[in-house]
């Protein structure tokens, strides 16, 4: 009786209220003709874009050191809270990361020297960026200004920092405004009339604005930035530059979940330094190149 | 059971068609396209979302950073004394500096930038000499029989092979296709030109010289075949302070 009249007010509340704000009755309704295809119909929008969140943002946010190694504890060793030591010990602590961190940064500038080709090394606590040939630095660019992303700070653990720097970063892909050698294709000229317009007269070396991106191994992507202001002339190619950035960020993303793998959580550092500092950096590079980072 | 004349399968045989099954066909009400429609929409949304999802998905990664705090640094310590790890781990470094430094070469080099067109003649840490120097001009040169050339100075550490007073230039074939003569057998004596060269040429293997010019108004521009070019003073003090086997560091 009670579920007689129930259904009866339920359908009179229908009546009075819903099918005039939804024409159909229910969300359900709304989306098909009966509830299990609107709940088909609501899958099918909904599943992909929530297990896409899931793979690419939640579980690379969650675990951003899962490229990184773990490091074991052997009996002898223990690991120690920073924050939980007195003053003294605090102070000492610190120069003990920092001490380790050299370590890890010079033994990587060694494995580099192994080479004669030409290795590139990145020190930010002193910020500069140098160009490295065999363990000469033959060229030291000063750095003007240092941003590193937010993951960063939230690594908490020293020893997986040090152990991410202990080895050679190699560069896998490279994104810049400016072509790598400036190349001009010429044909040789048939006679010597030609021949008087193949040589020209060279003009000065011409200052191009330079943007570059570098995307080494181990998740470690450096961005170089001029200083000086862009010239009106190179929006368009900066335009073109940012987006070409940011599709490569997020192809890569595509291609980790094209093999089954988290999509990593790189450590971007944004360098700015002078255009000709870049320009001699990014010509210098060989296609592998090779990096010691000191972070 | 009825032959329906007009109703054939694909062989040419005569489809037999049972009168209940004629009654259930007419009777059938036909069944509405839309839902599969829809369904086929929502999975396009769904997808178009997901796509939309994996571009700003870095921006979402970021923001859960922003938002959280950050965490007590923690770090692994070998000896339990920390004073003993700060000393051990100082003497580590220390030798690694000595290894570093031990890769500076102990007599004189030539560092050559290719990007600003200079060079730096140093011994040990100190500069003895630097000026203008003029490197590859990036020309990718074709010939008509299809021949190709890009002349680039290579990068690199390199030695000097062999230091060469009054250099004769044996030009290669490319030097006669570029002036558009025709190009003279291996050994002819067209090939040879003395003077062009400078006073000295120091080797640097594959073909690449470091040697003078007589065309000075372009040193600190990039407009050589490969070789890299010197004025005659600073030709001279290379010549001098460089031994064979000298590094020379080009980048």
């Amino acid at each position: 009786m009670l579920y007689f009249k129930f259904k009866t007010w339920s359908v009179k509340f229908k009546k009075r209220w819903i099918k005039p704000i939804i024409p159909v009755g229910n969300l359900s309704q709304l989306l098909g003709p009966n509830r299990l295809t609107g709940i088909w119909i609501m899958i099918s929008i909904f599943l992909p874009p929530i297990s896409i969140f899931i793979i690419m943002v939640i579980l690379p946010a969650l675990s951003p050191e899962i490229y990184w190694k773990e490091k074991t504890l052997h009996d002898s060793e223990k690991k120690i809270t920073i924050s939980k030591l007195s003053d003294t010990d605090r102070e000492l602590a610190e120069k003990i990361i920092s001490l380790a961190k050299e370590q890890a940064y010079l033994t990587t500038r060694l494995q580099c020297a192994k080479d004669d080709s030409i290795s590139v090394s990145l020190n930010l606590a002193d910020s500069s960026l140098n160009i490295d040939i065999h363990g000469l630095t033959v060229r030291e660019c000063v750095i003007k200004e240092v941003s590193l992303n937010r993951g960063y700070r939230h690594l908490k653990d020293q020893d997986i920092l040090i152990s991410w720097i202990s080895s050679v970063f190699q560069l896998e892909h490279e994104l810049a405004t400016l072509p790598k050698a400036p190349i001009v294709v010429k044909n040789a000229p048939k006679d010597t009339l030609e021949a008087r317009d193949f040589f020209q007269e060279p003009g000065k070396r011409e200052i191009e604005d330079t943007y570059i991106t570098l995307y080494f191994s181990k998740g470690l992507i450096i961005e170089l930035e001029q200083v000086e202001p862009l010239k009106i002339s190179s929006y368009l190619s900066k335009l073109n530059y940012t987006i070409r950035k940011s599709l490569t960020r997020s192809f890569l993303a595509l291609q980790d979940l094209l093999e089954f793998k988290i999509p990593e959580y790189p450590i971007r550092i944004k360098l700015k330094l002078t255009r000709n500092d870049i320009q001699a950096v990014y010509r210098a590079l060989p296609k592998k190149a090779k990096l010691a980072l000191f972070i | 059971m009825k032959e329906n004349e007009n109703l054939k399968n694909g062989f040419g045989i005569p489809i037999v068609q049972n009168h209940l099954e004629e009654s259930i066909h007419i009777s059938k009400v036909p069944v509405p396209e839309t839902p599969r429609n829809m369904i086929k929409l929502g999975i396009m949304i769904g997808w178009a979302l997901a796509i939309l999802l994996i571009f700003i998905s870095p921006l979402f990664q970021e923001l859960k950073h922003a938002i959280l705090p950050t965490g007590d640094q923690q770090i692994t310590i070998k000896n339990k004394d920390l004073l003993k790890e700060y000393k051990s781990l100082n003497q580590a470094v220390r030798n690694l500096k000595k290894k570093g430094a031990s890769l500076i070469p102990s007599g004189y080099y030539l560092i050559v930038n290719t990007a600003e067109g200079d060079f730096f003649l140093k011994f040990q840490k100190n500069t003895i000499r630097q000026g203008l120097c003029s490197t590859g001009s990036y020309v990718h040169l074709k010939s008509s029989d299809n021949r190709q050339w890009v002349f680039r100075t290579p990068r690199g550490l390199f030695r000097i092979q062999d230091k060469i007073e009054a250099p004769i230039w044996r030009m290669p074939d490319w030097a006669f296709l570029e002036n558009g003569i025709p190009v003279p057998p291996p050994n002819s004596p067209e090939r040879f030109e003395a003077g062009v060269l400078g006073e000295y040429a120091l080797s640097l293997g594959d073909g690449y010289l470091i040697h003078g010019t007589l065309y000075k108004r372009f040193l600190g521009m990039p407009v050589t075949h490969g070789c890299v070019r010197l004025d005659d003073e600073d030709l001279r003090s290379v010549y001098i302070n460089l031994a064979v086997g000298s590094k020379v560091f080009i980048y």
